[in-house]
């Protein structure tokens, strides 16, 4: 029993020990800021934080230290956030519904970002944060929480040799027996519940006057109708789907693209870009498509978790992200497109994607991006539904794209219920009926392995042909 | 007939465990981004794992990591299987229970209480909680490697050491530990292998900042245009052959160990 309080006294010990150190680090900071930065894997120029170091040295005096760091899923830096409870990180780069669901969750700072800064922003962009994603009755609105940086569209990457141009301008396509087994879909809930809506409510769809000023706001109404009606559609008409498709994905789509698995592809504008990229050098060229019923606009952007402790040097932080130079660098290294709009961004993208002013042979189509970066901007450019269009969609393909806000915690349960039924059924006859037998043999095997013996007596008794033995043979010639 | 089939079922049975793998060696020979698609051959993964930093800092960090937890572990695992082992009573019974739960346990479960527990303690995702959590994870193997050995010794034997003399100390180092120190090494071996692969418990742990191969490839393949991802193919490569050729070794001196018998 002596020993006892010995031992409690080691365990003291090292617990104040392991409890000192990290508390110490914190504190010999000797005037470095350490800003913590949380972004998604290789979805960033990492050059620019220290560009940024040198910015905040050189500008404000200040001596920052970036810690930048990535996360896999959204989902994944929600837990990390919703688990610590406390100081994570300072800044943090997430989607559109994620932004909105931590804000609502009282999980993000508000922030109010320099003119400058919210002028940088593309109309366009700026529309979605500042006027269509508000809630508490218009009290509250994305705008104040975040500054955005990517952003694209949702449709098909598509080999043209086997797929033509007509059919992927509709979701439905995707049912036709002619594409069985050529398609994959994304295994995330909610990108395929887009899909869902347009083959259950195509008749809604196709009806709305797409001249109509309130038509992108009519569509909305239908891609995010989340009633228990709208779920039972969608379920049924992604079970029937799901027959029709190769599978479901998470990440391998594109690559199965370029390696032509697969010919039609449920994605995200990036990938588009990345698949048509590499499947180009192998003389495959693919091509995106916004299918005509409406599909989605995705975008990221840069915020402030509520326990940050730089909050200035995070809000100067982003707002460096959405300069001009700072963004098209991002745009270079990532192949996404950034929300930023202006003059520079423009110039840029007219350069890389040698789009012309006027029209010419090597330029023949009309890309109206006035929407994008305001005051009427028509540029030319020599390709249609490649690395361009597939970057910057025109006026017409923006008009059908629509926001999907966060879904609410009751829906969302219903929806990923909905989700779970589709999938749960996915194992074919055969699959089941191999199973079976592959379980019937394994017992069989472990069965006649068990009664070896038993079984070798059988055998035995059985009458059979005469061993051929070596030894008898050699016997009988010797005897002879 | 009989041999053929059953020739060809162990070929159908090793190709289906090593296609992947071997799929992944050939790959590690072009610099595609994509397994699937041949850019021609070339050296320039391997080149990479040297020239890249980030890639090099990976495998350091798996490395150290891997070889600080398995050293860990197994100095607390080996003190702790003997001390189970004549510990008597019904504590005794509670406690030698208690420490094989995290073998049986799901590995996500461990990691988010662990990520619980440490969040209170206000030193989740720093080095301590990433070290911690992956000794909860691979003690219990090393208790459960040592077991064995402890048993087929003679229980008498520490006592026998006490009274020809020896002090405690000396009775569990120079008696105790050498009988099972076989034991204790394959423990040191398992907690290796389960540190080097293990996932979910170092991404639930570390600080965010520190990035093993197992928490970068889960994070890059989102974004695969610009990710070092093929160099792991490189690197997976050398990993497998240096695996491959110790098996050989081994198997080699046990065969010659044989023949000398």
């Amino acid at each position: 029993m002596k020993k006892i309080p010995k031992l409690l006294a080691v365990v003291f010990a090292l617990a104040l020990f392991i409890f000192n150190l990290p508390v110490a680090q914190t504190y010999a900071d000797d005037g470095v800021i350490t800003l913590k930065v949380s972004n998604c894997e290789d979805y960033i120029d990492e050059t620019v934080c220290a560009d940024f170091e040198q910015y905040m040295l050189d500008e404000h005096g200040k001596t920052v230290k970036v810690e930048y760091s990535t996360y896999g899923i959204n989902e994944n830096l929600y837990n990390d956030l919703k688990i610590a409870k406390g100081y994570l990180y300072d800044v943090i780069c997430t989607s559109d519904y994620m932004i909105e669901k931590m804000a609502m969750e009282g999980m993000l700072k508000k922030a109010t970002f320099s003119q400058e800064c919210k002028e940088s922003i593309s109309p366009y962009i700026s529309e979605i944060f500042n006027e269509k994603i508000i809630w508490n009755d218009g009290a509250d609105k994305l705008g104040d929480y975040a500054i955005p940086y990517m952003w694209g569209t949702l449709g098909l990457v598509y080999n043209p040799e086997v797929a033509n141009e007509e059919d992927m301008s509709s979701w439905l396509s995707l049912w036709k027996d002619e594409y069985k087994n050529k398609s994959t879909i994304k295994d995330s809930v909610r990108d395929s519940y887009f899909i869902g809506i347009a083959k259950a409510y195509y008749e809604e769809l196709m009806a709305l006057d797409k001249t109509a000023s309130d038509y992108n706001d009519n569509l909305s109404a239908i891609f995010g109708n989340v009633t228990d009606d709208a779920i039972a559609k969608v379920e049924l008409a992604l079970s029937s789907l799901k027959d029709n498709i190769f599978g479901f994905e998470v990440d391998s789509g594109k690559n199965d693209m370029v390696t032509g698995k697969i010919s039609i592809n449920f994605a995200w504008s990036g990938d588009a870009v990345y698949a048509i990229d590499e499947a180009e050098s192998d003389g495959l060229y693919l091509r995106y498509s916004v299918p005509e019923e409406g599909s989605n606009v995705w975008f990221d952007g840069w915020c402030i978790p509520v326990h940050a402790k730089q909050t200035e040097v995070a809000k100067q932080f982003i707002e460096y992200m959405a300069t001009a130079e700072v963004a098209i660098k991002n745009m270079e290294y990532t192949g996404y497109t950034s929300g930023i709009a202006g003059d520079e961004v423009l110039s840029w993208v007219k350069e890389y994607y040698e789009l012309g002013y006027n029209y010419s042979e090597e330029t023949p189509y009309l890309a109206d991006l006035t929407y994008f970066f305001g005051n009427e901007t028509k540029v030319y450019s020599s390709e249609v539904g490649r690395h361009f269009s597939t970057q910057y969609p025109t006026q017409d393909v923006i008009n059908r794209c629509v926001i999907m806000r966060a879904f609410s915690n009751d829906r969302n349960e219903k929806i990923n219920q909905m989700w779970e039924n589709v999938k749960g059924q996915t194992f074919p006859t055969w699959a089941i009926a191999l199973a079976i037998v592959s379980v019937v043999l394994t017992a069989l095997v472990i069965i006649a392995f068990r009664n070896k013996d038993r079984i070798k007596d059988i055998l035995a008794k059985l009458p059979s042909k005469p061993k051929k033995s070596k030894y008898k043979i050699v016997s009988i010639e010797e005897i002879i | 007939m009989k041999k053929v089939l059953s020739y060809s079922f162990l070929a159908l049975a090793l190709a289906f465990v090593y296609a992947p793998i071997i799929l992944l060696v050939i790959y590690s020979f072009t610099p595609s981004v994509i397994i699937g698609k041949w850019d021609g051959f070339s050296l320039a993964l391997y080149r990479e794992i040297f020239v890249n930093e980030r890639v090099r800092t990976m495998i350091i960090n798996t490395v150290t990591l891997a070889v600080v937890v398995a050293v860990l572990s197994t100095l607390v695992g080996t003190l702790g299987a003997i001390g189970l082992f004549y510990s008597r009573g019904r504590l005794g019974k509670v406690v030698k229970g208690a420490s094989s739960i995290n073998i049986i346990n799901a590995e996500i479960v461990i990691g988010v209480s662990l990520a619980l527990v440490f969040s209170l303690v206000a030193f989740n995702k720093t080095y301590y909680s990433l070290v911690l959590g992956q000794m909860a994870l691979c003690t219990p193997f090393v208790i459960l490697s040592i077991n064995p050995k402890l048993k087929q010794l003679d229980g008498n034997m520490y006592e026998a050491a006490l009274d020809l003399g020896a002090t405690p100390a000396q009775a569990l180092f120079k008696v105790l530990v050498p009988e099972i120190l076989p034991g204790i090494l394959s423990g040191f071996m398992v907690a290796i292998t389960l540190s080097l692969d293990d996932y979910i418990i170092t991404a639930f742990t570390k600080p965010a900042t520190f990035d093993t191969i197992s928490t970068y490839a889960y994070n890059a393949v989102k974004n695969q245009a610009k990710s070092d991802l093929p160099a792991l193919r490189a690197v997976s490569a050398i990993i497998f052959l240096i695996i491959l050729i110790g098996v050989i070794v081994v198997n080699i001196k046990n065969s010659k160990k044989g023949d000398n018998k």
